[in-house]
């Protein structure tokens, strides 16, 4: 028979230890189920499909400073160089490489700017008309570039054509009618000829990560980025001497290390994945130190009643019965922490939420720590309370 | 009611054997008053602790109530424990974070009687010591002798047939001894067995029997008194 009402008074006749186990439990389950969550949004946040093959694909940057260089010609040949290496898909030049946190970004609208149109920002990707071959994307509405798209450029012009993504085309045209539309970035339209599923433009954080527009233009100036699509297979041959082939068509340029773009995505959530095993440990220091502050608690409070324990048996507790006993204390000290951590819990992340741009938690990380915590709770006494069932009822016959 | 036949109790350590009880037998009638004395170290408390199922035997037989208690198991002699003995100790035991209606409330909730029935009982224990009115009070709030009037109501609650006291004056005042001594007789007359075991040669008189344990066995009487007449004889001439 559960014994629960004495216990709880003779637990608020004892208020220091009882208050201290509480505070702990509750707030182990304030910070527990916050750093879960957290965690949670992090590996959320790094598992987030891209819309590219980071595996196939690696980029490097050239500065050319020899002045007498023709540099349209010389990127010409340069990406047909680079195309024709056995085990490349193809190969661009590109003003800006996403995952990177290194790019451009501008704000366009469905009408011209005088209308007062919503603006909508987005990552703006120049390049040739392979550039959507380049990064693995297929159009999914509408066409690819073709070469008579394309305008090599000196200065601020602007093609006519455009391809964007589809979050970019749900934001412009809400009704679903992009392809063939205009759009503004100052006076002069660009015509949507098509639109790609997905892609991630190169700041991961930003609210209009998958917002990117692709422009058929190339900027003939002495720093490129190149990037290049090639086979996993021969990725990491094809990396070790293109610095090689490109200063064999060229000496007068400097041609910087290749980077995978794998490992630009890995250096994007380092942060996240430094944060999230830092809280990894943390929650496995807090639930070790509560099981043993439930333990140690536990262990004290048998050594301190040895004798009311060995009386109890005396009087016909069986040893379930001290077990069930001491389960039931640890119990109802765990329910009431639980109580106050939910509180807490509401709280803290209602700090986090207004200090470190956290959103709301899931009523379900706090369900699942209070379940974790109360099963914790109950295995950590589990081992004292058998300690305590094991005591000899003769005890209570022995001189005080 | 207890019937106790060839009983042998050895503690045992790495280098040392102890033979607490040797060949020791005793039958306790029903509604007998019996007071167990014997010198320190004697075995008395060895007794109490076999007869009260505390402790189990090494060898021979036990009886209690007709029921032969050697090999049980620990749920059945803590059931046993709960139903047929109330236990008086010469240091209360009473739990001191829980108020007299609780304590006394410790064996019933172990019997498994329902909130109603337990209220009934512990209400009518306290009644009998004369402690109803204090039954909110801590254990900590009350004298000595109340604390064992207390305890003697703990014991008494679950109505068990068979009553162990072990010194159950010995913390306390001779007024307060005599008001212990004469409840147990009270409950003795209403036909509850009791064994007492005590130090104190006046408290032993008062028992219908009294045994005397020496070196772990029930000593005979009449054979030590002619004894020891014998020998004051002797030394005298």
């Amino acid at each position: 028979m559960l014994n629960i009402s004495p216990i709880f008074n003779a637990m608020l006749r004892n208020k220091s230890s009882v208050i201290l186990m509480v505070l702990q439990v509750a707030l182990t389950l304030a910070i527990v189920s916050n750093a879960a969550y957290i965690i949670n949004e992090r590996l959320e946040l790094m598992q987030r499909n891209s819309g590219l093959d980071e595996s196939q694909l690696f980029s490097f940057n050239i500065f050319t400073f020899d002045k007498t260089v023709d540099i349209r010609q010389q990127l010409e040949l340069d990406e047909d160089m680079l195309r024709a290496i056995p085990g490349v898909n193809d190969a661009v030049a590109i003003n800006q490489v996403p995952l990177t946190g290194s790019g451009d970004s501008s704000g366009y609208r469905a009408q011209i700017a005088e209308s007062g149109a919503k603006i909508v920002e987005a990552g703006v990707f120049r390049a040739d008309a392979h550039v959507l071959k380049t990064l693995g994307l297929t159009v999914i509405e509408g066409r690819d570039f073709t070469q008579d798209d394309v305008i090599y450029a000196t200065g601020a012009s602007q093609p006519n054509t455009v391809i964007i993504t589809k979050a970019m085309a749900d934001q412009l045209f809400p009704d679903g009618h992009a392809i063939g539309k205009d759009i503004y970035q100052f006076q002069q339209p660009l015509r949507i000829i098509g639109i790609v599923k997905h892609m991630q433009g190169s700041w991961l954080d930003s609210s209009y990560v998958n917002n990117n527009i692709f422009l058929p233009v190339v900027h003939p100036r002495s720093f490129k980025r190149i990037l290049v699509n090639a086979d996993k297979t021969a990725m990491d041959k094809i990396m070790s001497n293109i610095s090689e082939r490109m200063l064999a068509l060229n000496k007068g340029r400097v041609v910087m290390e290749p980077i995978k773009l794998a490992e630009h995505l890995r250096d994007q959530y380092q942060s996240d994945n430094l944060m999230v095993n830092m809280l990894i440990i943390i929650i496995c220091i807090i639930l070790f130190i509560t099981a043993l502050g439930v333990a140690g608690m536990a262990i004290f409070n048998v050594n301190r009643r040895k004798r009311q324990i060995g009386t109890r048996r005396a009087l016909g507790a069986s040893q379930t019965n001290i077990i069930t006993h001491f389960m039931i204390e640890n119990f109802l000290m765990t329910t009431i922490g639980i109580i106050i951590g939910v509180v807490l819990s509401v709280f803290l992340n209602g700090y986090l939420m207004e200090y470190f741009s956290s959103s709301r938690i899931a009523i379900s990380y706090i369900i699942v720590t209070t379940i974790g915590l109360v099963l914790l709770g109950q295995l950590a006494v589990l081992f004292p309370a058998q300690s305590a069932a094991s005591i000899s009822p003769a005890i209570a016959t022995r001189s005080v | 009611m207890l019937k106790m036949n060839n009983i042998n109790k050895i503690y045992r350590t790495d280098l040392v054997e102890t033979h607490a009880l040797s060949e020791f037998n005793l039958n306790v009638k029903e509604g007998e008053f019996v007071s167990v004395t014997g010198p320190s170290g004697s075995g008395k408390t060895t007794f109490l602790n076999l007869a009260g199922l505390l402790e189990s035997t090494s060898t021979g037989t036990y009886e209690l109530d007709g029921i032969n208690v050697v090999g049980l198991n620990d749920k059945q002699l803590s059931k046993i424990r709960n139903e047929k003995i109330g236990f008086i100790f010469q240091g209360f035991n009473l739990i001191p974070d829980l108020n007299l209606f609780e304590n006394v409330d410790v064996p019933l909730r172990y019997r498994g009687f329902n909130s109603k029935e337990r209220k009934e009982r512990i209400e009518n224990a306290l009644e009998q010591v004369g402690l109803a009115a204090r039954m909110k009070h801590l254990p900590s709030q009350l004298s000595g002798g109340q604390q064992q009037r207390v305890a003697i109501a703990r014991a008494l609650a679950g109505t068990p047939r068979f009553l162990l006291a072990d010194e159950p004056t010995g913390n306390l005042d001779s007024l307060m001894a005599r008001q212990v001594m004469e409840l147990l007789e009270d409950i003795n007359k209403s036909g509850t067995t009791i064994v007492m075991v005590t130090h104190d040669p006046d408290l032993a008189r008062r028992a219908e029997r009294n045994i005397q344990i020496v070196d772990g066995q029930v000593c005979d009487f009449t054979l030590y008194q002619n004894n020891k007449a014998a020998t004051e004889h002797a030394i005298s001439a």
